[in-house]
């Protein structure tokens, strides 16, 4: 028994509580970005060491690819709202800060107190928990032979507990109809394709790396009935591939005023809801797939599943609410950062891009 | 040589570690940004390694996504996080060095 795998997991417990403290303590909103970004991967690490790595898998998925740029996005409107001001005025956090400097010592004792109850609390469940559920293993493996597929997640995933993954999908349709209804303008955009030209680098590496994100899409969704994968991984990282196309301007943002992007955004919804009755009138309970039918219907849902999910994190990072329009900082724009390519006014109109329609 | 795959796996999470001391310090959006897709391509040989010496074909997937998603990062920094430096700095020479500062 050597040491090294424990010198390793103390490493990324070591590097994900530095790296935690270190990204909300930080003013530096932009620091904090990049060091969430550094957080997500070490977090697949993590479950890497723990033995799941179907965890891992969506963790490098959404962390490396979506929420990384969302958050970029994101960190780029608030720098442009907070231009002429300093970083700490921008971020809003120098409020925060002075308050904490006048706390009492005797309430900052208690703060510490309650946390370290609180942390001593967890401590203890974790010491005292059984190293293995005893009863819900079994369970699965038991029933595993009907399932339809052999990889246990993805049958508890899409069978046995199918109704928690229908409501997943319901909570990101619902993300999806929330921020299209804070959209004030962030149409159909796309920048001037005569402009592509200018990034020879940029062209050839989206068309390397989408069409090989869009294969390996595919196979974590088939691989997944019986190995690692499934549908949330595949789909995100198909979004990945989204993001790179729009952030890089090869592809038409899908926002979510199209039909289309609203019909597949949804398709997974309604296959999934469809399948749940057709398996209640053939078997009399909600869900309850028809024997012999499970891995075909499995694998429909899941298809389905892959392309709504791709399609629903992209929206979410095209199709950002438009700037307040009395921002000062919005009387100078640069082009190339906005997210779509505009040029804004300062009493809202689009100066460049609307004409392109 | 499970013990060598997971020794060099360490020995690489820790250059990595050491990296990450410059996303903390900066000073410019680009030097974090440089530092932290250091993680991503280390990522994908620690995720190797592991591979071999905890024999689990799996992670390779993972690897996989790491190497494919690595750049999307990048291309969204390139494409929207120099906003700022766009709007008061003229000169190049000048964005690299000021944007989005912040604590030293």
């Amino acid at each position: 028994m050597s040491a090294l795998p424990w010198i390793l997991d103390g490493v990324v417990a070591l590097l994900l509580i530095g790296l935690a403290y270190r990204l909300l303590d930080t003013r530096d909103l932009f620091e904090a970005t990049v060091l969430y970004i550094a957080f997500g991967l070490t977090l697949s690490l993590a479950w890497v060491r723990l033995g799941a790595a179907d965890l891992a898998l969506a963790e490098a998925a959404l962390g490396a690819g979506v929420t990384g740029a969302l958050f970029l996005n994101a960190y780029q409107r608030l720098a442009r709202r907070g231009e002429g001001r300093t970083d700490e005025e921008s971020s809003g956090l120098t409020v925060v800060d002075d308050r904490v400097d006048e706390v009492s010592p005797a309430a900052a004792l208690a703060s510490y107190g309650v946390w370290g109850l609180i942390a001593g609390g967890l401590a203890w469940v974790l010491v005292t928990l059984p190293a293995r559920d005893p009863i819900l293993p079994v369970l699965v493996d038991a029933a595993l032979e009907d399932a339809g597929v052999s990889n246990p997640i993805t049958a508890v995933l899409l069978n046995f507990r199918a109704y928690d993954t229908l409501l997943e999908i319901v909570v990101l349709v619902a993300a999806m109809v929330g921020v299209w209804s804070l959209d004030r303008g962030s149409r159909e955009f796309a920048r001037n394709p005569a402009d592509l030209g200018d990034e020879p680098i940029l062209g050839a590496l989206s068309r390397l790396v989408v069409p090989l994100a869009g294969l390996t899409a595919v196979y974590l969704t088939w691989t997944g009935a019986y190995a690692t994968g499934g549908a949330f991984q595949a789909g995100a990282l198909a979004a990945g591939a989204g993001v790179l196309l729009v952030a890089a301007g090869f592809m038409r943002p899908v926002t979510s005023a199209a039909p289309f992007t609203r019909a597949l955004g949804v398709l997974a919804l309604v296959v999934f809801t469809v399948v749940g009755l057709v398996s209640l009138f053939w078997t009399g309970l909600f869900l309850d797939y028809p024997p012999g039918a499970e891995y075909g219907l499995i694998l429909l849902v899941e298809g389905a599943l892959t392309v709504s999910i791709a399609v629903i994190l992209v929206e979410l990072f095209v199709d950002v609410p438009a700037i307040p329009e009395d921002d000062p900082g919005l009387r100078v724009l640069d082009p190339t950062g906005d997210p779509l390519g505009r040029v804004i006014s300062p009493d809202g109109a689009f100066i460049r891009g609307a004409e392109e329609e | 040589m499970t013990d060598f795959f997971v020794g060099v796996a360490v020995l690489l999470l820790i250059t990595v570690a050491a990296g990450l001391i410059r996303v903390a310090r900066g000073p410019s959006p680009a030097d974090r940004m440089v530092a932290a897709q250091l993680f991503g391509t280390t990522g994908v040989g620690i995720l190797l390694l592991l591979s071999e010496g905890m024999d689990e074909p799996a992670l390779r997937d993972v690897a996989l996504v790491f190497a494919l998603l690595a750049v999307v990062v990048s291309v969204a920094f390139v494409k929207r996080g120099w906003v700022r430096m766009g709007l008061d700095e003229e000169s190049e020479a000048d964005r690299d060095s000021t944007a989005g500062g912040g604590p030293r």
